[in-house]
């Protein structure tokens, strides 16, 4: 392998100014990328790649039965939650929430509020039943996770007598 | 396998920004600087190792650390291009009299770094300079006039 290279003397680099037309090139490179690191701390700070005030989406099935505030993009291993806001039935004192088995394997499911009065497997998803009080319309549930996955994943909820509501989020490393 | 491919991709990026950023925190070790560099260093250990507090993870991030090191001193070795691309080349600042204040804005350089250097080789007075250079390591050499 060759190390010595061909450069032109020392006093012909110095009078020259050695590498201008490099240094030049290289000086765009430079801009292109602190623009680049500028652009993606942007969209970083906006919460576009998670945690950030524009990171949360709503989300409605077709009966309003389940409404859910989520963060489309998430990061690997970085909390994240899930706030569902579900219809209670008319005199009804709990609320059942089937979710899709991903939601605790794929989410790193971490904690529950409030936690669910039972755990059942139902089918190829959980069904979670909550208690309310009575004459509440609404239960707001929040799902807290760290997700143990990367690129898409789709997700399901449903109420018992609803339709099913189905979301992706997508794990950025 | 994971911690490995984190590793390298921290060592190419860390590189690359401190490239980016220029030269000067490279070399000075102002306080501005040295925050740099120690936040540099913290921030990448926990995105590379995550919650893996295992000495066989730490390990396997180090010895990638070190490889790539070869790697890129090779290179170096191998492309003048690539050499030119990691380090720079030489800039010329001051000159008989003149200074380059483009090439000192674009380094962030203040004449006070070339008064500096110039006293550190025993030179009172800037017309003894024939020439200033901020070398590649962000280091200012000066050339005194025959």
């Amino acid at each position: 392998m060759e190390v010595i290279h061909d450069d032109p003397p020392m006093p012909v680099e110095i009078a020259n100014g050695f590498y201008p037309a490099f240094e030049q090139r290289w000086r765009w490179a430079e801009m292109a990328g602190r623009f680049a690191m500028l652009g993606f701390v942007l969209i970083c700070a906006a919460g576009l790649l998670g945690h950030g005030p524009f990171s949360e989406r709503a989300l409605s099935n077709g009966d309003g039965s389940i409404s859910i505030r989520y963060e489309p993009v998430v990061r690997f291993g970085a909390p994240t939650i899930i706030k569902f806001d579900t219809k209670v039935p008319p005199g009804g004192d709990r609320v059942a929430v089937t979710i899709a088995k991903d939601l605790v394997d794929q989410f790193g499911l971490e904690s529950i509020t409030p936690r669910p009065a039972t755990w059942e497997a139902a089918g190829s998803g959980i069904r979670l039943v909550f208690p309310v009080q009575a004459g509440e319309s609404h239960a707001l549930i929040r799902f807290t996770g760290s997700p143990v996955f990367r690129g898409g994943v789709n997700l399901t909820a449903r109420l018992d007598a609803g339709e099913t509501l189905s979301w992706s989020q997508y794990a950025v490393p | 396998m994971n911690t490995v491919v984190k590793a390298a991709a921290a060592y190419l990026i860390v590189l690359f920004v401190i490239r980016l950023i220029g030269r000067r925190t490279a070399s000075q070790q102002a306080p501005i600087d040295m925050v740099v560099l120690f936040l540099f260093g913290g921030l990448s250990v926990s995105a590379i190792l995550g919650d893996d507090h295992s000495f066989t993870g730490a390990m396997s991030a180090l010895f990638t650390v070190g490889l790539m090191h070869v790697s890129v001193s090779w290179l170096k070795l191998r492309f003048v291009w690539f050499e030119r691309i990691v380090d720079g080349t030489p800039i010329v600042v001051y000159r008989d009299g003149d200074w380059d204040e483009t090439n000192m804005r674009r380094l962030r350089m203040q004449q006070a770094d070339v008064r500096t250097a110039a006293r550190q080789q025993g030179l009172d007075d800037l017309a003894k300079v024939a020439v200033a250079i901020v070398e590649r390591d962000g280091k200012v050499s000066v050339i005194e006039k025959s």
